[in-house]
Protein backbone atom coordinates (compact mmCIF):
# COMPACT_ATOMS: atom_id res chain seq x y z
CA UNK A 1 0.00 0.00 0.00
CA UNK A 2 2.53 2.25 0.80
CA UNK A 3 4.36 2.42 -2.59
CA UNK A 4 1.57 3.02 -4.95
CA UNK A 5 1.38 6.56 -2.47
CA UNK A 6 5.08 7.07 -2.57
CA UNK A 7 4.94 6.68 -6.31
CA UNK A 8 1.71 8.67 -6.87
CA UNK A 9 3.73 11.52 -4.67
CA UNK A 10 6.88 11.31 -6.76
CA UNK A 11 4.45 11.64 -10.03
CA UNK A 12 2.74 14.99 -8.25
CA UNK A 13 6.02 16.44 -7.13
CA UNK A 14 7.39 15.79 -10.96
CA UNK A 15 4.73 17.05 -12.28
CA UNK A 16 4.91 20.29 -10.15
CA UNK A 17 8.09 20.44 -11.09
CA UNK A 18 7.53 20.30 -14.71
CA UNK A 19 4.46 22.80 -14.66
CA UNK A 20 6.45 25.05 -12.63
CA UNK A 21 9.40 24.72 -15.38
CA UNK A 22 6.87 25.73 -18.33
CA UNK A 23 5.21 28.55 -16.78
CA UNK A 24 8.74 29.94 -15.65
CA UNK A 25 9.89 29.29 -19.37
CA UNK A 26 6.88 31.00 -20.75
CA UNK A 27 6.20 33.64 -18.04
CA UNK A 28 6.93 37.40 -19.16
CA UNK A 29 10.16 39.04 -18.15
CA UNK A 30 10.10 42.35 -19.51
CA UNK A 31 13.77 42.43 -18.56
CA UNK A 32 15.20 38.93 -20.48
CA UNK A 33 12.93 40.75 -22.89
CA UNK A 34 15.10 43.53 -23.36
CA UNK A 35 18.05 41.60 -23.14
CA UNK A 36 16.70 39.56 -25.82
CA UNK A 37 15.74 42.59 -28.06
CA UNK A 38 18.71 44.47 -27.55
CA UNK A 39 20.90 41.44 -28.69
CA UNK A 40 18.79 40.98 -31.97
CA UNK A 41 19.84 44.58 -32.43
CA UNK A 42 23.51 44.19 -32.56
CA UNK A 43 23.57 46.09 -28.89
CA UNK A 44 26.46 45.13 -27.34
CA UNK A 45 25.55 43.59 -24.10
CA UNK A 46 27.73 41.84 -21.03
CA UNK A 47 26.12 40.45 -18.08
CA UNK A 48 28.57 40.17 -14.55
CA UNK A 49 31.25 37.89 -14.99
CA UNK A 50 31.33 34.81 -12.43
CA UNK A 51 33.40 35.32 -9.73
CA UNK A 52 35.90 32.37 -9.23
CA UNK A 53 36.07 32.83 -5.65
CA UNK A 54 32.61 32.93 -5.04
CA UNK A 55 30.84 29.01 -6.45
CA UNK A 56 26.90 30.55 -6.31
CA UNK A 57 28.15 32.49 -9.20
CA UNK A 58 29.33 30.22 -11.38
CA UNK A 59 26.28 29.04 -12.45
CA UNK A 60 26.51 32.52 -15.10
CA UNK A 61 28.73 30.82 -16.95
CA UNK A 62 26.24 28.19 -18.24
CA UNK A 63 23.64 31.35 -19.41
CA UNK A 64 25.88 34.00 -20.50
CA UNK A 65 22.97 36.01 -21.43
CA UNK A 66 19.70 35.56 -18.71
CA UNK A 67 19.28 38.91 -17.30
CA UNK A 68 19.25 37.61 -13.70
CA UNK A 69 22.97 37.54 -13.96
CA UNK A 70 22.73 41.26 -14.13
CA UNK A 71 23.87 43.30 -16.58
CA UNK A 72 27.56 45.15 -16.28
CA UNK A 73 27.77 46.69 -19.64
CA UNK A 74 26.31 48.17 -22.57
CA UNK A 75 27.18 49.57 -25.56
CA UNK A 76 24.78 50.91 -27.80
CA UNK A 77 26.37 51.84 -31.40
CA UNK A 78 24.40 53.79 -34.20
CA UNK A 79 21.24 51.03 -35.26
CA UNK A 80 17.89 51.38 -36.99
CA UNK A 81 17.02 48.38 -35.59
CA UNK A 82 16.20 49.49 -31.80
CA UNK A 83 13.65 51.92 -31.23
CA UNK A 84 13.62 54.64 -28.69
CA UNK A 85 11.60 53.12 -25.97
CA UNK A 86 14.59 50.40 -26.03
CA UNK A 87 17.24 52.41 -25.10
CA UNK A 88 15.37 54.42 -22.48
CA UNK A 89 14.46 51.03 -21.00
CA UNK A 90 18.29 50.42 -20.70
CA UNK A 91 18.69 53.86 -18.73
CA UNK A 92 16.16 52.37 -16.27
CA UNK A 93 18.62 48.83 -15.57
CA UNK A 94 20.15 50.49 -12.71
CA UNK A 95 23.07 48.32 -11.95
CA UNK A 96 24.91 49.26 -15.41
CA UNK A 97 28.30 50.27 -14.43
CA UNK A 98 30.01 50.77 -17.85
CA UNK A 99 27.28 52.58 -20.75
CA UNK A 100 27.69 54.33 -24.46
CA UNK A 101 25.45 55.72 -26.61
CA UNK A 102 26.51 56.70 -30.03
CA UNK A 103 23.70 58.10 -31.99
CA UNK A 104 20.68 56.59 -31.62
CA UNK A 105 18.43 59.26 -32.52
CA UNK A 106 17.55 60.16 -28.82
CA UNK A 107 15.48 63.11 -27.96
CA UNK A 108 17.97 65.20 -25.99
CA UNK A 109 15.62 64.77 -22.48
CA UNK A 110 16.48 61.42 -22.41
CA UNK A 111 18.54 61.88 -19.73
CA UNK A 112 17.06 63.36 -17.25
CA UNK A 113 16.98 60.61 -14.37
CA UNK A 114 20.80 58.86 -15.53
CA UNK A 115 21.29 59.86 -11.87
CA UNK A 116 19.62 56.85 -11.11
CA UNK A 117 21.74 54.69 -12.24
CA UNK A 118 23.86 55.23 -9.60
CA UNK A 119 26.40 52.30 -10.17
CA UNK A 120 27.47 54.19 -13.39
CA UNK A 121 31.48 54.31 -13.37
CA UNK A 122 31.76 55.16 -16.97
CA UNK A 123 29.38 57.00 -19.37
CA UNK A 124 29.96 57.61 -23.09
CA UNK A 125 27.72 59.88 -24.90
CA UNK A 126 28.56 60.35 -29.10
CA UNK A 127 26.73 62.06 -31.91
CA UNK A 128 24.14 62.72 -29.27
CA UNK A 129 22.07 66.22 -27.72
CA UNK A 130 21.33 66.27 -24.05
CA UNK A 131 19.27 69.01 -22.35
CA UNK A 132 20.63 71.00 -19.12
CA UNK A 133 18.77 69.25 -17.20
CA UNK A 134 20.18 65.99 -18.70
CA UNK A 135 23.85 67.01 -17.92
CA UNK A 136 23.26 68.70 -14.76
CA UNK A 137 22.23 65.07 -13.88
CA UNK A 138 24.99 63.35 -15.29
CA UNK A 139 26.66 65.53 -12.11
CA UNK A 140 24.75 63.08 -9.72
CA UNK A 141 26.13 60.30 -11.01
CA UNK A 142 28.17 59.02 -7.12
CA UNK A 143 31.03 56.95 -8.26
CA UNK A 144 31.20 58.23 -12.10
CA UNK A 145 34.98 57.86 -12.99
CA UNK A 146 34.99 58.61 -16.81
CA UNK A 147 33.01 60.79 -18.53
CA UNK A 148 32.77 61.14 -22.09
CA UNK A 149 30.72 63.67 -24.37
CA UNK A 150 31.93 63.38 -27.49
CA UNK A 151 30.43 65.45 -30.87
CA UNK A 152 27.01 66.05 -28.27
CA UNK A 153 24.79 68.53 -28.78
CA UNK A 154 23.85 70.80 -26.04
CA UNK A 155 19.88 71.56 -26.44
CA UNK A 156 20.62 75.35 -26.66
CA UNK A 157 16.92 76.21 -25.70
CA UNK A 158 17.15 74.72 -21.97
CA UNK A 159 20.33 76.48 -21.40
CA UNK A 160 18.63 79.61 -22.03
CA UNK A 161 17.51 81.88 -18.80
CA UNK B 1 23.45 75.07 -13.79
CA UNK B 2 23.26 72.76 -10.71
CA UNK B 3 26.76 70.80 -11.51
CA UNK B 4 27.59 68.66 -8.17
CA UNK B 5 30.75 67.66 -6.88
CA UNK B 6 31.95 64.42 -9.13
CA UNK B 7 34.29 63.08 -6.50
CA UNK B 8 35.69 60.41 -8.40
CA UNK B 9 35.67 61.52 -11.60
CA UNK B 10 39.34 60.85 -13.31
CA UNK B 11 38.66 60.87 -16.67
CA UNK B 12 36.77 64.01 -18.41
CA UNK B 13 36.68 64.01 -22.84
CA UNK B 14 34.79 66.65 -24.34
CA UNK B 15 36.01 66.22 -27.35
CA UNK B 16 33.46 68.62 -30.24
CA UNK B 17 31.65 69.39 -27.84
CA UNK B 18 31.41 72.70 -25.93
CA UNK B 19 30.13 72.91 -22.12
CA UNK B 20 28.60 75.76 -21.04
CA UNK B 21 31.03 78.47 -19.18
CA UNK B 22 28.99 77.45 -15.91
CA UNK B 23 29.74 73.88 -16.21
CA UNK B 24 33.27 74.46 -14.48
CA UNK B 25 32.72 77.29 -11.60
CA UNK B 26 34.55 75.79 -8.92
CA UNK B 27 37.73 73.72 -9.54
CA UNK B 28 36.72 71.73 -6.26
CA UNK B 29 34.12 70.00 -8.81
CA UNK B 30 36.58 67.59 -9.26
CA UNK B 31 39.08 66.81 -6.69
CA UNK B 32 40.53 63.77 -8.77
CA UNK B 33 40.07 64.50 -12.49
CA UNK B 34 43.52 63.23 -13.62
CA UNK B 35 43.14 64.12 -17.81
CA UNK B 36 40.84 66.05 -19.72
CA UNK B 37 39.98 66.37 -23.54
CA UNK B 38 39.52 69.53 -25.11
CA UNK B 39 39.45 69.52 -29.31
CA UNK B 40 37.04 71.95 -30.17
CA UNK B 41 37.65 75.44 -31.81
CA UNK B 42 34.49 76.51 -29.47
CA UNK B 43 36.11 75.87 -26.08
CA UNK B 44 36.40 79.06 -24.51
CA UNK B 45 39.16 80.73 -22.76
CA UNK B 46 37.20 80.46 -19.59
CA UNK B 47 36.40 77.28 -19.74
CA UNK B 48 40.56 76.63 -20.19
CA UNK B 49 41.13 79.13 -17.41
CA UNK B 50 38.69 77.13 -14.81
CA UNK B 51 40.13 74.01 -15.68
CA UNK B 52 43.73 74.60 -14.99
CA UNK B 53 42.76 75.30 -11.56
CA UNK B 54 42.26 71.79 -11.07
CA UNK B 55 45.94 70.80 -9.37
CA UNK B 56 45.42 66.82 -9.83
CA UNK B 57 45.35 67.39 -13.68
CA UNK B 58 48.40 65.43 -15.35
CA UNK B 59 47.37 65.00 -19.02
CA UNK B 60 45.75 67.41 -20.75
CA UNK B 61 45.30 66.80 -24.54
CA UNK B 62 44.20 70.11 -26.87
CA UNK B 63 43.15 71.03 -30.47
CA UNK B 64 41.64 74.12 -31.31
CA UNK B 65 44.47 76.36 -32.75
CA UNK B 66 43.59 79.54 -30.83
CA UNK B 67 43.85 77.99 -27.55
CA UNK B 68 47.49 76.48 -27.51
CA UNK B 69 49.31 80.02 -25.86
CA UNK B 70 46.05 80.46 -23.29
CA UNK B 71 46.85 76.78 -22.29
CA UNK B 72 50.61 77.35 -21.95
CA UNK B 73 49.52 79.72 -19.73
CA UNK B 74 47.58 78.30 -17.57
CA UNK B 75 48.63 75.15 -17.28
CA UNK B 76 51.41 76.74 -15.27
CA UNK B 77 48.92 75.73 -12.45
CA UNK B 78 49.08 72.38 -13.14
CA UNK B 79 51.86 71.24 -10.74
CA UNK B 80 51.01 66.94 -11.69
CA UNK B 81 51.14 67.84 -15.66
CA UNK B 82 53.04 64.92 -17.28
CA UNK B 83 51.66 65.24 -20.23
CA UNK B 84 50.93 67.84 -23.09
CA UNK B 85 49.22 66.55 -26.09
CA UNK B 86 48.25 68.97 -28.87
CA UNK B 87 46.52 68.14 -31.69
CA UNK B 88 46.49 70.82 -35.28
CA UNK B 89 48.44 72.94 -32.92
CA UNK B 90 49.90 76.13 -34.07
CA UNK B 91 52.01 77.31 -31.04
CA UNK B 92 54.20 80.40 -30.84
CA UNK B 93 57.93 80.59 -29.84
CA UNK B 94 57.28 82.85 -27.30
CA UNK B 95 54.48 80.16 -25.65
CA UNK B 96 56.79 76.91 -26.30
CA UNK B 97 59.29 78.67 -24.72
CA UNK B 98 57.96 79.72 -21.28
CA UNK B 99 55.79 76.75 -21.27
CA UNK B 100 59.43 75.01 -21.33
CA UNK B 101 61.07 76.81 -18.34
CA UNK B 102 57.94 76.60 -16.45
CA UNK B 103 57.72 72.30 -17.22
CA UNK B 104 61.12 70.85 -17.67
CA UNK B 105 59.72 67.75 -16.88
CA UNK B 106 56.65 67.95 -19.11
CA UNK B 107 56.37 65.76 -21.92
CA UNK B 108 54.87 67.29 -24.91
CA UNK B 109 53.27 65.46 -27.71
CA UNK B 110 52.40 67.46 -31.09
CA UNK B 111 50.28 66.24 -33.92
CA UNK B 112 49.80 66.76 -37.72
CA UNK B 113 50.03 70.64 -38.60
CA UNK B 114 51.50 71.55 -35.20
CA UNK B 115 54.36 69.24 -35.68
CA UNK B 116 56.85 71.48 -36.33
CA UNK B 117 59.86 70.56 -34.04
CA UNK B 118 62.43 73.85 -35.35
CA UNK B 119 60.13 75.88 -32.88
CA UNK B 120 60.84 74.47 -30.11
CA UNK B 121 63.30 74.40 -27.55
CA UNK B 122 64.49 71.14 -25.62
CA UNK B 123 64.28 68.47 -27.97
CA UNK B 124 64.64 65.80 -26.33
CA UNK B 125 61.08 65.83 -24.20
CA UNK B 126 58.84 66.45 -27.47
CA UNK B 127 57.45 63.76 -29.55
CA UNK B 128 55.94 64.90 -32.51
CA UNK B 129 53.60 61.82 -34.19
CA UNK B 130 51.11 61.84 -37.06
Amino acid sequence: MKRPLSIFLLLVVALSLLVGGIIHYFSDNPRQDLLDELRAASVIVHTRPAELQNPSTWIRSLNEYNESNGLQSVWVYSTDRISEDKIQNVLELLEIELLLIDNPHLSASAFHDIDRSSNLRMFALLQTSIDKEGLEALTRLPVLASLTLRDVNLSTDSFEG
Amino acid sequence: MKVKILPRLTHLDLRHTQLPDDFFTKPQQFPVLQQITLVSPATTNKTIEALSQIKSLNRINLGGDQHNDVTFKYSDNCAQLKILHIYSSSITQEAADEFSIAHPKVIIVLERDGANPDMIPQMERIFTVG
